[in-house]
C-alpha cells in the first residue's frame, strides 16, 4: 500500500512538473525565450567548435552579428549576452563557457561596466545557466545584497518570473523554435527599425577621469590573473556623454597595464563608417545597419589578431553557413540587400536629397547629384516588406519614374549613390527610412 | 517570513521531511526546533527576547497555578494567574497600545491646554503577539479553573505557544484541546499529508489568485477617494471585505493544511461566513476562535462576576425582568466588542468600526427582533425561501462591508470622509470601461471573477460536507485533473514573484 502511494505521488509531481515545464516554454518565448538561448545555445554547440563568446549586455547582441561575422570572415563567435546583463555576471560566464568550449577566446564587452545589478539582468543572466556550483555562485554573488540566500534561491526557478506574462501566451508560443541564428538577435526588432539621431550626444575624448576604477573590474582582473584566463576587452562605439568617455578610458586604461588587450571602437565611430545620424538605436546601442558595419570591422580584426581559420566551406560549419541564410530572413525588412551581402562600401558619398511625388503605380523620383557619385541605385519596398532594387543609374540621371508598384498600396523609396573602384561599384550613405509615397 | 514566500514553502518542506524522518517520540522536538528558527527568520532578536519572556512567564505561572490548586491554596493559585495574565497582557499592551494610550493623553493634554506632550513610543512587536498572548491567557484561565492540564516542560510550553503555523495568524487555541496533538508521536499519513498539502494549494489560489487581485483594486479607489467617488466607494468596500475574506481564510487554510501536515488539527476560524443570515451568525462564521475566546473568558466571566450579578439584581428591583436580563448581557458584549475593536488596533477607527459598530447592529437586531417577526408576519413573507435567505446573507454581506470600511481606512476622519464621498450616483462606471482602469485589465478581471464563482461554489459546496472528502470520492483522473487545474491556476495566476510585491497578510500586523 505504501509503494503504491509513493508511485502515486512521484506520477502526480511528474505530471504537474511537466505542465509546469511546458508552461513555462511557452511563457518564456519570444523576448525572454532570446534572452535564454543566448546563454543555453552555448551547450548545443559542438564542444571546441567556437573560436570565441562574446560577453555583455545588450549593446553586445545590438552591435555584434555572429552569423554576419561568419559570412564575412568565416569566424565563429557566439553572442554570450543578454538583456541587463550585469558586468558581475562575467566571471561566471567565462566559466561556463570555458566547460565546452576551453580553447575559446572571451571576449568581455566593456559597455555595462558601470550599469549595476537589476532584477531583470539576474533573471537573464541565470535562467539560460544549467544547474550548477558555478550556477549557484552567480545567484549568490548576483542576488547577495539584494536578497537573503533562501530568497535568492527563487533564481533557479525561471518560472516564478515569467508566469506573469500568462495574458500573452499565443500559440505561437507553443511552437518550436525558428531556424538557428546562432546567437544573432532576432527577437528585439527595435534594434533593428529604430533610427535616432546622435550626433548631439556624442562627446567622444582620450581624456581619462580621475578616481577609482569600479571593484567589479579588479575583481574580475584578479579572477582572470588567478585562473590565467586572456580574454579580450572591448568598448563598443557609443555616442555617450562625456564621464562615462572619461571613465571608460580610465578603466581601457588600468586593463592595458594590467597586461591584457583592449580594444577601444568607442574612438573609431568614423574608421567604422558609422552615421551619427543613422545608425544607432540610442546612445548606447547601435541599430542593424550600424551593427552591420561594426561587425564587419571586428570580425576581421578578430580574424587577423587571433588567426582564427576560415570555416566557410568546412562541411562541419555548415550550420553556420544556413545561420547566416535565416537571419538574412529576418533582417532583409530592415536593411538592404548591398548591406547583408557585404558588397562594397564608400562612405565619402553622402546621402542624396531625394523627393518623390505622385502615387503607387505612378511615382516620379527626384534627386539633387551626389559629388563623386558614378551612379545610383533606386531601391522601393512596400509595406513592411523587404526593400527592392528597381534600378541602376548613371550618374547623369536625376530623376526616375516608377509606374511597376501596385496602385493603392504605400511603399517606400530611397536612393543610394555609388562610385566605382577597380571596375566595381562601391556604394555610398542612404536614407534608411526612405519617403514613402501613397 | 511571509506565508506565501518561496523562502516559506522551502522551510515548510524541509521541516515536513526532517519531521517524519527523526523517530516519532523526538518529532514535537523537531516542531519545536523549527518554531524556534522560523522565529529567528522571521523577527529581530529584541521581540524574540518579549516573547521569550512571556513563555518564562506562563510555564512559571502555570506551574504556580497547579502547586496551589494541588496544595488547596487558593490565594497562590490566584496570584500566580494574575501575575501571568499581569505580565503576558501587560507586554501586549507596551508593545502594541502605548503609541495609542500616549496619542489619546496628548490630545486630552492639548483639550485641557497643557503644554507638555509625551512621547509616542513605537516598540518593535515579535510576530503574532494578539494571538499568543490570547492563547496564553486562556491556558492560564484554564489552569487555574482547572480544566486544562499544566504543561510543567519549558520547551513543551514554548512550542504551544509559538507553533510556527498558527504564530502568525492564529488561530488561536486551547492547551487541552493541541496537548494530546502537539505531543503524542505521530505516524506519517499518507491522505493526511495529501490533504493539508491540498489544503495549502486552496490557500495560495484564495491569497496569490483573489486577495492580490482585489488589493490591487480597493488599493487604487482608496488612495485617491476624491477621484473615485459615489459607486466605486460602496465597490471598494464589497472587495475589501472578499480581500479581507480571501486573505485571512487563505492564510488560514496555509495554516491549517501546513499544520495537518504534521497531524496537528488546528481548529478551524473560518466557515462560509458570506452565507450568515445576521451579523451575530456572521461573527460566530468569522474569526471564530476569537470569538470563542473572547465569549469563554471575557464575557462568561464577567457575566459570572460579583459586579455583573450586582447590576442584575439592581436592574431587576428598579427597571424589572426583561431589563434585568437584557442589561447585563448588553453591557458584557459591548464589553467584548470593545475588546474585540481594540484587538484589532490601537486606534479609534478599529474600537468604532469593527467593535462597537458590530455590537450595535446585533444590540439592535435583537431588541427589534419581535417588531420584525411582526412586520414579516403582516407583510406575509416566505423566511424559508431561497429568496429570503440570499437577502438577509446580502444584507449581512453589506453591514460588515460598512463595518470593514473602518479598518481598512486609516483614522475615523478618513473613513466618514470616505463614506461620504460615496453619496454621489454614478452607475455608469459599471458599463464605461471605467473599472478597466483601477488597476487590473480586462483579462485579469476575468480571472478574477471566475476564482470568486469558483470560491462562493466551493463554500455553497462546504456547507454540507468536506470539500476534500468530496473529492478524495472522485475516480482518480477526474481528482487529479481538479488538483492540477487547481496547481497549475496558483502557479500561473498567482500574484506572486520578483515581478508581484505580493500584498502581506493584513493580519500580520496582529
Amino acid at each position: 500500500m505504501r509503494k503504491l502511494y509513493l508511485v502515486r505521488a512521484l506520477a502526480f509531481l511528474l505530471l504537474l512538473l511537466l505542465l509546469l515545464g511546458c508552461l513555462q516554454y511557452a511563457l518564456t518565448r519570444s523576448i525572454d525565450q532570446q534572452n535564454y538561448n543566448w546563454l543555453a545555445n552555448i551547450y548545443k554547440e559542438p564542444a571546441g567548435s567556437l573560436d570565441a563568446v562574446y560577453i555583455g549586455a545588450s549593446n553586445v547582441y545590438s552591435t555584434w552579428l555572429p552569423p554576419v561575422a561568419f559570412d564575412r570572415c568565416g569566424i565563429t563567435v557566439y553572442n554570450y549576452t543578454n538583456s541587463s546583463q550585469p558586468f558581475e555576471s562575467a566571471r561566471f560566464l567565462i566559466l561556463e563557457a570555458q566547460k565546452r568550449h576551453p580553447d575559446a577566446l572571451c571576449i568581455i564587452g566593456l559597455n555595462n561596466l558601470y550599469d549595476g545589478i537589476s532584477d531583470l539582468g539576474i533573471h537573464y543572466s541565470t535562467n539560460g545557466f544549467r544547474p550548477s556550483v558555478n550556477k549557484f555562485h552567480m545567484i549568490r554573488r548576483l542576488t547577495g545584497s539584494l536578497y537573503t540566500p533562501l530568497e535568492s534561491m527563487q533564481y533557479f526557478v525561471p518560472f516564478l518570473r515569467f508566469h506573469s506574462r500568462w495574458a500573452d501566451i499565443s500559440p505561437r508560443d507553443l511552437v518550436f523554435s525558428d531556424g538557428d541564428v546562432k546567437g544573432g538577435n532576432v527577437e528585439i526588432k527595435y534594434f533593428f527599425s529604430t533610427i535616432q539621431d546622435m550626433t548631439s550626444s556624442y562627446s567622444y575624448t582620450m581624456e581619462a577621469a580621475e578616481g577609482e576604477s569600479p571593484g567589479v573590474l579588479l575583481e574580475l582582473l584578479d579572477f582572470c590573473d588567478r585562473e590565467q584566463i586572456r580574454p579580450l576587452f572591448v568598448a563598443s562605439p557609443q555616442p555617450r556623454e562625456w564621464d562615462y568617455v572619461t571613465s571608460l578610458n580610465r578603466d581601457m586604461e588600468l586593463i592595458r597595464q594590467r597586461g591584457y588587450d583592449v580594444l577601444d571602437m568607442m574612438g573609431s565611430i568614423e574608421e567604422l563608417g558609422l552615421d551619427l545620424r543613422q545608425d544607432f538605436y540610442n546612445s548606447s546601442h547601435t541599430n542593424i545597419h550600424g551593427a552591420i558595419k561594426v561587425t564587419e570591422y571586428l570580425a576581421a580584426w578578430l580574424a587577423e589578431r587571433y588567426g582564427f581559420s576560415d570555416k566557410r566551406g568546412d562541411a562541419a560549419y555548415a550550420d553556420w553557413q544556413q545561420a547566416f541564410e535565416n537571419y538574412v530572413e529576418d533582417i532583409a525588412p530592415y536593411t538592404l540587400d548591398l548591406e547583408y551581402l557585404g558588397l562594397a562600401r564608400d562612405f565619402s558619398l553622402p546621402v542624396p536629397a531625394l523627393a518623390v511625388s505622385g502615387a503607387p503605380g505612378a511615382a516620379q523620383l527626384s534627386w539633387e547629384p551626389v559629388p563623386g557619385a558614378a551612379g545610383y541605385c533606386v531601391y522601393r519596398k512596400t509595406g513592411d516588406g523587404p526593400w527592392q532594387a528597381l534600378a541602376s543609374l548613371g550618374p547623369e540621371a536625376l530623376l526616375y519614374e516608377d509606374e511597376s508598384g501596385a496602385p493603392g498600396e504605400g511603399c517606400t523609396y530611397t536612393l543610394v549613390p555609388f562610385s566605382l573602384s577597380s571596375g566595381e561599384p562601391c556604394y555610398g550613405n542612404f536614407d534608411y527610412t526612405g519617403v514613402p509615397v501613397g | 517570513m511571509s506565508l506565501t514566500s518561496f523562502p516559506f514553502i522551502a522551510f515548510f518542506l524541509v521541516s515536513l521531511a526532517v519531521y517524519y524522518a527523526v523517530p516519532e517520540r523526538l518529532r514535537w522536538c523537531a516542531l519545536f526546533a523549527f518554531s524556534a528558527l522560523f522565529m529567528l527568520l522571521s523577527s529581530p532578536l529584541l521581540p524574540l527576547l518579549y516573547w521569550a519572556a512571556a513563555v518564562l512567564a506562563v510555564n512559571f505561572c502555570a506551574r504556580q497555578i497547579a502547586a496551589g490548586r494541588a496544595a488547596g491554596n487558593g490565594r497562590r493559585a490566584k496570584g500566580a494567574l494574575a501575575a501571568g495574565i499581569l505580565l503576558t497582557v501587560g507586554l501586549l499592551a507596551a508593545l502594541k497600545y502605548s503609541g495609542f494610550l500616549a496619542a489619546n493623553l496628548n490630545a486630552l493634554l492639548a483639550l485641557l491646554r497643557v503644554d507638555y506632550r509625551l512621547p509616542i513610543p513605537a516598540p518593535a512587536s515579535p510576530p503574532g503577539v494578539s494571538f499568543y498572548t490570547l492563547t496564553a491567557v486562556g491556558y492560564l484561565l484554564d489552569s487555574y479553573w482547572g480544566i486544562s492540564p499544566v504543561q510543567p516542560n519549558l520547551l513543551k510550553t514554548a512550542l504551544f505557544i509559538g507553533y510556527y503555523p498558527q504564530l502568525i495568524s492564529g488561530p488561536i487555541t486551547r492547551y487541552r484541546q493541541i496537548e494530546p496533538q502537539l505531543f503524542t508521536p505521530h505516524r506519517f499519513d499518507y491522505v493526511q499529508v495529501c490533504f493539508g498539502l491540498q489544503r495549502m494549494v486552496w490557500g495560495f489560489f484564495k491569497k496569490l489568485v483573489l486577495s492580490a487581485r482585489l488589493g490591487i483594486l480597493v488599493d487604487t479607489i482608496y488612495a485617491h477617494p476624491e477621484r473615485y467617488t459615489g459607486l466605486y466607494i460602496w465597490l471598494a468596500a464589497a472587495l475589501f471585505l472578499f480581500q479581507l475574506y480571501t486573505d485571512f481564510s487563505g492564510c488560514m487554510d496555509i495554516v491549517l493544511g501546513a499544520s495537518e501536515c504534521y497531524g496537528v488539527l488546528l481548529p478551524e476560524n473560518f466557515k462560509t461566513p458570506f452565507f450568515s443570515r445576521s451579523v451575530q451568525e456572521y461573527w460566530q462564521r468569522w474569526h471564530i476562535t476569537l470569538g470563542a475566546w473572547l465569549r469563554d473568558y471575557i464575557l462568561y466571566s464577567l457575566l459570572r462576576s460579583r459586579a455583573w450579578r450586582g447590576l442584575t439584581k439592581w436592574a431587576k428591583a428598579h427597571l424589572g425582568k426583561k431589563a434585568a436580563r437584557q442589561l447585563p448581557t448588553y453591557l458584557g458584549t459591548l464589553c467584548v466588542w470593545l475588546l474585540i475593536g481594540l484587538w484589532h488596533g490601537g486606534g479609534w477607527q478599529y474600537i468604532l468600526g469593527m467593535g462597537l459598530w458590530f455590537w450595535l447592529l446585533i444590540t439592535l437586531s435583537q431588541l427589534c427582533e419581535p417588531l420584525f417577526k411582526k412586520a414579516l408576519a403582516f407583510l406575509k413573507i416566505n423566511t424559508a425561501g431561497f429568496a429570503w435567505h440570499l437577502f438577509q446573507s446580502l444584507r449581512v454581506f453589506a453591514l460588515a462591508a460598512v463595518g470593514n470600511m473602518f479598518f481598512r481606512l486609516q483614522g475615523l476622519g478618513a473613513a466618514l470622509e470616505t463614506m461620504r464621498a460615496g453619496l454621489h450616483w454614478n452607475p455608469e462606471i459599471f458599463t464605461d470601461g471605467s473599472l478597466l482602469s483601477l488597476g487590473l485589465d480586462l483579462k485579469n478581471i476575468w480571472v478574477l471573477l471566475l476564482g470568486l464563482v469558483l470560491l462562493l461554489l466551493v463554500s455553497w459546496l462546504q456547507e454540507t460536507k468536506s470539500i476534500r472528502q468530496r473529492l478524495a470520492e472522485q475516480p482518480l483522473p477526474l481528482r487529479w485533473a481538479i488538483l492540477l487545474l487547481l496547481c497549475l491556476a496558483v502557479a500561473l495566476f498567482g500574484m506572486y514573484g520578483p515581478e508581484f510585491n505580493a500584498a502581506t497578510f493584513i493580519y500580520e500586523q496582529f
